[in-house]
């Protein structure tokens, strides 16, 4: 009687935390939701709110088509540069920063301990302190508005290399200590051993990485001016508006369909890789 | 245009050799051998593999970040014309009486205390209720409460000025249904900072939604069962097992969020340009105004500096209050 109570108490307990959460996440995404359908009614630049409703009726799909003639075709162009910029940089840095991981993880050498705690302290800089310098550098290598700028800098560096060390090192010291002994070569070790095993984090990383890439806008912001040269989160500010307050008048049914286009390969994708994305953002976080 | 990429041929071969050849010349004087150790193997590819990352933070972020120092020492400005020399501190000391400057920290500090107790509040109590479920459902929460933490600024902040639209937007509707007057939103002075920080408790807690539900995954049943066999209540069981062994994942949550709240700037640049009245003037803001639209470059990186001191300052800070040493 007494086991029988408790149990339909904890039942109670579940489907109350459930709603809790149901509650919460409905709300968190609700702003999505109303992106999403906003983007399929006809909403025009004068608000008519009352055209909007909880589903879409019209089904508006011209307002994707309204989006990508926006500027004379420009949103084409921007999702290839977003890719062009995306895809390459997401790649590249994944693997040095696999390398990279991997030499602060399972390798002796000098100086090891030291390169570890400057990429821990550079990670607490924000971004404006370089930033500026950075913003100098482009004008001076002549890269202003070119891929170069858009491209290079983001290409390799320590972001990522904190995580794969933190994964590589919970990997036994056995296996690569092995490997070497049976006379395995460093780079064979890290290409055969190492990175299949890391499969995992590499998803993460390539996920986190790319998301990044994808959704940066400031930086692109600044290094580019000519509408040939900007990616989609800065055609979306040019769109919008930017420094201006919340006057500017324009079609939110046309912007909203422009914001899913720019949201949706990253939701893809997230969706895609959630599993891995779950178990590997608790990396180096859960036991400080 | 192209030869940034020698310096950047040139930093990746420095990175992979000197390193590596003076450690080991050093070395073989040191033991006074001629012929080179298996040890020595693992230091050359030690910094082999670590050679192109160090190249390329070496010419983007530890030169940037030498650069910004040195140039917040001096006067460099490109519209005064005058000539580049050393000012010492004087653009500290300036920021110390520039009233803009201390009300974009004060703004910047209201958004961080706003929004930083609430989030971790929030994700605490969301992944306790995330962890009664089953896991099939546990996976369905944690997916859903990070998703908004993928879609990007820019998305956002378009999504938010078509809700908070001053005058047709979907917050008024609602407010009109209820029967409550419109409001002006992200142009009214008493509203803008709050509803940012309402929006901000909705959408970003997903990271830390996900770190505690695995902490507190990790802690071992048997502790719960000894605290209730002794008769402890639940707020007891709370604040004298469960709160302790998740230290490390608060301090975590806490210190990456100072860092990300410290920094806030999207919805000033994209949806309210610091206004109105300059009460989402945040610190960031601020700086770009400063490089972007003056082209203060010596005064805008003496703030980031004062950014970067004021972040680490407040993450030590935090860390000392919240570290222990518990461990399971």
């Amino acid at each position: 009687m007494a086991t029988r109570t408790s149990q339909s108490a904890d039942r109670i307990a579940t489907t109350g935390s459930f709603l809790i959460l149901l509650f919460y996440t409905v709300l968190a995404l609700l702003p999505l939701y109303l992106m999403i359908v906003s983007s399929l009614t006809h909403l025009g630049t004068s608000f008519d709110l009352s055209s909007l409703k909880w589903f879409p009726r019209d089904w508006a799909w011209t307002n994707f088509s309204k989006f990508f003639q926006l500027m004379q075709g420009s949103p084409w162009m921007w999702l290839r540069n977003t890719l062009i910029i995306a895809v390459p940089t997401t790649l590249v840095n994944l693997f040095f920063s696999a390398m990279a991981g991997y030499a602060l993880s399972k390798m002796e050498f000098p100086g090891r301990r030291f390169i570890f705690w400057l990429i821990i302290a550079v990670m607490a800089v924000p971004a404006f302190v370089t930033l500026i310098p950075l913003y100098q550098m482009m004008f001076h290598f002549g890269w202003f508005d070119t891929f170069f700028a858009l491209i290079v800098p983001r290409v390799a560096g320590i972001g990522g290399v904190f995580l794969f060390k933190q994964f590589m090192t919970t990997l036994p010291s056995e296996l690569t200590q092995a490997a070497r002994i049976d006379g395995a070569s460093e780079d064979a070790i890290f290409f055969r051993i190492i990175l299949p095993m890391a499969k995992p984090v590499l998803a993460v990383m390539f996920l986190l990485d790319f998301v990044a890439a994808w959704n940066d806008y400031f930086w692109p912001y600044l290094v580019t001016n000519s509408r040939e040269m900007m990616t989609l989160q800065v055609g979306l500010i040019s769109i919008m508006g930017v420094d201006q307050g919340v006057t500017r008048q324009v079609d939110y049914g046309v912007i909203m369909a422009g914001t899913l286009v720019c949201s949706l390969p990253v939701v893809i994708l997230f969706i895609a890789l959630q599993r891995f994305f779950i178990q590997g953002l608790t990396i180096g976080a859960v036991k400080g | 245009m192209i030869y940034p990429l020698w310096y950047l041929a040139g930093l990746v071969l420095f990175w992979a050799v000197v390193p590596a050849g003076v450690l080991i010349g050093f070395d073989l004087v040191r033991t006074k051998r001629r012929t080179l150790a298996i040890r020595h193997t693992q230091w050359f590819w030690g910094y082999l593999f670590l050679a192109v990352a160090m190249a390329w933070s070496s010419l983007f972020l530890f030169y940037p970040l030498l650069k910004a120092g040195a140039q917040s020492l001096t006067n460099f400005n490109l519209a005064a014309g005058e000539a580049t020399h050393w000012v010492g501190l004087a653009n500290y000391r300036d920021l110390l009486t520039d009233p803009y400057w201390w009300q974009a920290i004060g703004v910047t500090l209201i958004f961080v205390a706003g929004t930083l107790p609430v989030s971790i509040i929030m994700s605490l109590f969301l992944a306790m209720q995330i962890l009664k479920q089953r896991p099939r459902v546990q996976t369905f929460f944690k997916a859903a409460l990070y998703l908004p933490g993928v879609i990007s600024p820019v998305v956002g902040a378009a999504v938010l000025k078509w809700i908070f639209h001053s005058g047709d937007g979907f917050a008024n509707e609602i407010l009109v249904k209820l029967g409550l007057p419109m409001q002006n939103w992200f142009g009214d002075p008493h509203l803008a900072m709050p509803v940012l920080i309402v929006m901000t408790w909705l959408g970003a807690n997903g990271v830390g939604v996900i770190v505690y539900a695995a902490a507190l995954g990790n802690i071992p049943r048997t502790y719960y069962e000894v605290a209730e066999l002794d008769g402890a209540s639940r707020f007891l069981t709370f604040a004298n097992v469960t709160w302790p062994l998740i230290k490390p994942t608060t301090i975590f949550v806490t210190v990456t969020s100072l860092i990300g709240g410290f920094q806030i700037f999207a919805p000033a640049l994209l949806i309210t340009g610091g206004g109105p009245l300059r009460t989402t003037w945040f610190v960031n803001y601020h700086i770009y105004r400063t490089f972007y639209y003056q082209n203060e470059f010596a005064m805008a990186s003496a703030m980031a500096i004062v950014l970067m001191g004021l972040i680490v300052f407040v993450s030590i800070v935090s860390y000392r209050w919240l570290a222990t040493d518990v461990e399971y």
